[in-house]
């Protein structure tokens, strides 16, 4: 027998609570070292899944196999497991010392390993000289910390995280999510992280799995789930996106003409969304990211095509009515509403371009390259 | 103190409107009278009340009691501080006892019942919960029914050779107060059992902690704060009662006990009461501090939403419910045999009376004065309590810098009753109103019971004040509404739910008051449970069992009464 590739697998995974169904016929696998992030809205089975992982819920059907070995009967203290809460879930009444000790006591290891291992791992999570403090003497951040060193110093298989910085500000979130990634690339552990953050997941993850009422919508690296959204649901949650539904009006070899409402867009085949040829008449689904829109005052429409003169012909273009603008420092964004009446959002980043100075109301000009447009005809809705 | 301000502000804003006749009437409205509006006068009456009959005469007794030490004239016995100390002594060791037992036995009950999924919980609790609603001294001569030297079990143990020791002294006094503190513990257990985040024990979990294991290393230490709170109940309860002493103490002195019997008993000497109440006071009020400081300690906060950690371990769901029921049985028995008891002749050495008959009861209620009495005491100090409660209620909710006020009209629950009673017998002697010597006329019992109920009331007024925001008032108010009619017709409704629960446990405490009224019953208005307690030291144990089923009966009344009307008002509004 080969060495299993995979640190967990999980197969046709199915828990059900009474009539709702939780998690629905689940598949991934895991590689050693890896990773990942479990992304989904609210209430759609992130914590369920994680809750079956760690073995607080029982599967309704299906086998969690961890390190080629089947789980599903294995009570949480035997699965060797760690795991780090949203709420911190820090023993409020140990210090820090022995919050991180606990596990290696549990394991009965001699007090001088237990020592220095505590020590070891304070220092990895940076609290060295915190030993004595209690947990509300500690900020969110530092509980969180508290909570991956004692998570991880008892050298689990899997590291299990349920949206842990979800309670903490912006500005530590983002710290904390930079150690998260450092010590488990320094660890080589394997772990999952749950957020509903998409930008969360895309920074962090080597590899995302986009959930939705508890089915799994797309696994992949964040490039692909970014770039070659299989379907409107991963369009729309990935990154900010326009997504309209159409028709594929007219094709050829290399791109197909989508209809919108009246509006007609081309887009190029075989690069995104899809693999397979999408027939004439097929129900498709569109997304358009607002910072591939190009937007110019109107007139300026010289300096468009000096950008996209390599697809000039077949370049989707038009003028369109400002609707509603921001600026916003680094970039500016704002909608338009197209002289078919479809109304999209764009960004524009100021440093590619000169600052846009438009006002609401006013006539633009904007392009979007038929490079630039993803269509598929796996319809499931956005919400 | 807010509308104060309130109605400056309004006198200033009219003013700057300018109008001669806005200005002449906010003048008008603004005078002191009015700014001293009526629900002022309200708070001055309670905190006068409070003042009055517990501050003035604890401080008193207080004095009075110290005096004691520097007067040269009649000094003390030689052998007076060993005697304190002994009974110190034995008064500890049965709190300590009692606390201790009850506190080890609430703890795995609550774990079972909270935790680990044994069926039919709530029946427990409730059943279990039986004693909060009646008086402490039924548990105590419903042992000797069980246990005294005649008693069922006595003669069971005896049939199998064990020869059960004698129950009179602190044996029997440790048995009912441990049956009669079990609730106090238990819900307050439970209550911590319920503030434990699911996740905390899940962590532990995952690293290895074995179920019983997670229990004793994260769950029991979790709740210390509430381990202590429960035993603090317990001790002061046990220690500052004076009913079972009385019934069941024999010769073992405890400082209530003594207080009581030195102060009714002529050939008592009439400072002993005065330096132990004192001393019991010292006792309760350093434990209380002592106690506060730990907590504060410990003390976490931890906001969650993911529920608490239930376990579904079969054998322990099967054997636990099993254990539940026993000890659940074990300590309703009293209660069964007093059912048992008010309805038998007599019952000495055989398993059941000899002969069952309705005469008890006929006998107990042809003496219609105990009735009528703890009636009277019912409609008068019931309303009074629930009153004075909406009023601290509001007003340690609406002005802050009156909170302090707070610490004494909760003082009656840490202090015995016998202690309030003596001061305000100590207090008030001399007094006399309309030609009749105040402590003489059924007032001072009135008096003396609303001061010692009132915490209980308060508090459960208090928690529903805690629910109501008190930004809804300043908009009414700012829409013009004067203060009391502000609380009545926003505050009021809102917290009415718990206005009957108080009425509920006003009525229980009321009816189930023995220790300050053993203390200071005037003439003819001995109430049902002096009756009992009388009774039970006669020997007319039959009778005193008829006597405290009709008391129970007529909390349960109370209870049923109150309840309907509140289900009446929920149906109304809904
Ligand atoms: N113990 C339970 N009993 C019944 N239903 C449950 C239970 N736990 C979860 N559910 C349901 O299962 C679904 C998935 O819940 P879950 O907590 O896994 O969502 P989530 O993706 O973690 O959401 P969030 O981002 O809000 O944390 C929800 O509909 C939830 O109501
Ligand atoms: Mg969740």
């Amino acid at each position: 027998m080969h060495e299993e590739r995979y640190d967990i697998r999980i197969v046709n995974l199915v828990k059900k609570f009474g009539s709702t169904t939780a998690v629905n016929d689940f598949n991934i696998e895991i590689e050693k070292g890896k990773l990942v992030a479990l992304l989904g809205p609210s209430g759609c089975g992130k914590t369920t899944l994680l809750r079956l992982i760690a073995g607080f819920e029982k599967p309704t059907s299906g086998d969690i196999v961890l390190r080629g070995k089947v789980i599903n009967d294995v009570p949480p203290q035997k699965r060797n497991i760690g795991i780090v809460f949203q709420d911190y879930a820090v023993f409020p009444i140990m210090n820090v010392f022995d919050n991180v000790a606990y596990g290696l006591r549990i394991k009965k290891l001699p007090r001088e390993e237990i020592n220095s291992r505590v020590m070891e791992y304070l220092a990895l999570v940076g609290l060295t000289g915190y030993e004595k403090r209690m947990p509300s003497q500690l900020s969110g951040g530092q509980q969180q910390r508290v909570a991956l060193a004692r998570a991880l110093v008892t050298n689990p298989d899997l590291l299990l995280l349920d949206e842990p910085l979800s309670n903490l500000d912006a500005a530590l979130r983002l710290r904390i999510r930079k150690e998260i990634k450092k010590i488990q690339r320094k660890l080589g552990i394997t772990a999952i992280f749950v957020t509903h953050d998409q930008e969360e997941a895309l920074s962090i993850a080597d590899k995302i799995y986009v959930m939705r009422r508890g089915i799994l919508m797309q696994g992949g690296s964040p490039r692909e789930i970014y770039n070659n959204p299989k379907n409107d649901f991963v369009a729309n949650f990935i990154g900010k996106s326009n997504i309209f539904y159409g028709k594929v009006v007219d094709a050829d070899e290399n791109y197909y003409k989508v209809g919108i409402d009246g509006s007609f867009f081309n887009v190029s085949r075989g690069k995104y969304g899809v693999d397979r040829d999408i027939e004439i008449d097929r129900d498709v689904w569109v997304s358009i990211r607002p910072h591939f829109l190009s937007v110019r005052r109107n007139g300026d429409s010289s300096s468009v095509n000096d950008n996209d003169n390599r697809i000039n012909g077949n370049l989707n273009r038009g003028v369109a009515r400002v609707n509603y603008i921001e600026y916003l420092g680094s970039y500016t964004k704002g909608e338009l509403k197209l002289e078919s009446g479809l109304v999209m959002e764009f960004e524009l980043s100021h440093s590619s371009t000169e600052e846009l100075d438009v006002k609401v109301d006013d006539t633009v000009s904007y392009s979007i390259s038929p490079e630039n447009i993803i269509v598929g005809d796996t319809i499931k809705g956005t919400d | 103190m807010e509308s104060g301000k309130s109605n400056n502000e309004t006198k200033h804003g009219s003013k700057s409107l300018g109008g001669i006749n806005e200005t002449l009437t906010s003048i008008g409205s603004s005078s002191v009278l009015s700014n001293l509006s009526i629900v002022h006068l309200f708070y001055l009456a309670a905190i006068v009340f409070v003042t009055m009959f517990l501050v003035i005469p604890i401080f008193t007794l207080i004095i009075s009691s110290v005096s004691i030490f520097f007067e040269t004239t009649r000094p003390l016995p030689p052998d007076f501080f060993g005697y304190m100390m002994k009974v110190t002594w034995n008064t500890i060791l049965l709190g300590i006892l009692t606390t201790l037992i009850t506190v080890g036995i609430a703890i795995p009950l609550a774990l079972l019942i909270t935790k680990f999924g044994v069926s039919m919980p709530s029946l427990w609790i409730a059943l279990l919960t039986v004693p909060l609603i009646t008086p402490a001294f039924i548990s105590s001569f419903a042992t000797i029914i069980l246990l005294g030297r005649t008693g069922i079990i006595t003669k069971a143990l005896k049939l199998i050779g064990i020869q059960f020791p004698s129950i009179y002294g602190l044996l029997g006094l440790v048995i009912t107060q441990i049956l009669h503190t079990i609730p106090y513990a238990l819900l307050i257990i439970i209550a911590g059992l319920q503030t434990i985040p699911r996740h905390i024990e899940e962590v532990a979990q995952s690293m290895g902690s074995s179920v019983l294991k997670v229990q004793y290393t994260i769950v029991i230490p979790y709740i210390y704060p509430h381990i202590l709170m429960a035993g603090l109940m317990v001790f002061l309860t046990s220690i500052g009662d004076v009913g079972a002493p009385l019934i069941i103490g024999g010769s073992y002195k405890v400082i209530a006990m003594e207080i009581y019997s030195n102060f009714i008993s002529f050939l008592g000497d009439e400072r002993i009461p005065l330096i132990f109440s004192t001393w019991i006071i010292i006792i309760s009020v350093v434990l209380v501090f002592g106690l506060n400081y730990l907590m504060k300690l410990t003390n976490v906060k931890h906001k969650f939403e993911t529920g608490i950690m239930k376990y579904d371990i079969k054998p322990v769901k099967r054997w636990g419910t099993f254990v539940v029921a026993f000890i659940t049985i074990l300590f309703l028995l009293p209660y069964v045999v007093t059912v048992i008891h008010s309805f038998g002749t007599i019952w000495a050495n055989t398993w059941l009376p000899k002969s069952f008959t309705l005469k008890n009861y006929r006998t107990v209620i042809k003496d219609t004065g105990p009735i009528k009495n703890t009636l009277i005491l019912i409609f008068t100090v019931t309303p009074t309590i629930v009153f004075l409660g909406i009023i601290f209620g509001q007003m340690f909710r609406t002005t802050r810098w009156f909170k302090w006020f707070n610490y004494f009209t909760l003082m009656p629950f840490v202090l015995p009753g016998v202690v309030i009673g003596v001061s305000l017998l100590q207090t008030y002697s001399k007094v006399r109103i309309l030609g009749k010597d105040l402590v003489s006329s059924v007032v001072i019992l009135i008096i003396a019971i609303a001061v010692r109920r009132l915490p209980f009331v308060l508090k459960t007024i208090e928690a529903g004040f805690s629910k109501i925001d008190t930004s809804q008032e300043e908009a009414a108010r700012s829409l013009g509404a004067k203060d009391l009619k502000t609380f009545l017709s926003v505050v009021y409704p809102q917290i009415k739910p718990s206005v009957y629960s108080a009425i509920i446990i006003g009525i229980v405490k009321v009816v189930t008051e023995l220790s300050s009224a053993l203390i200071i019953y005037p003439p003819g208005w001995q109430n049902m449970s002096l009756y009992i307690a009388y009774y039970v030291s006669e020997g007319f144990i039959s009778r005193a069992a008829a006597m405290s089923i009709i008391l129970i009966l007529i909390v349960g009344v109370g209870t049923a009464i109150s309840n309907h009307l509140s289900r009446r008002d929920l149906e109304k509004y809904a």
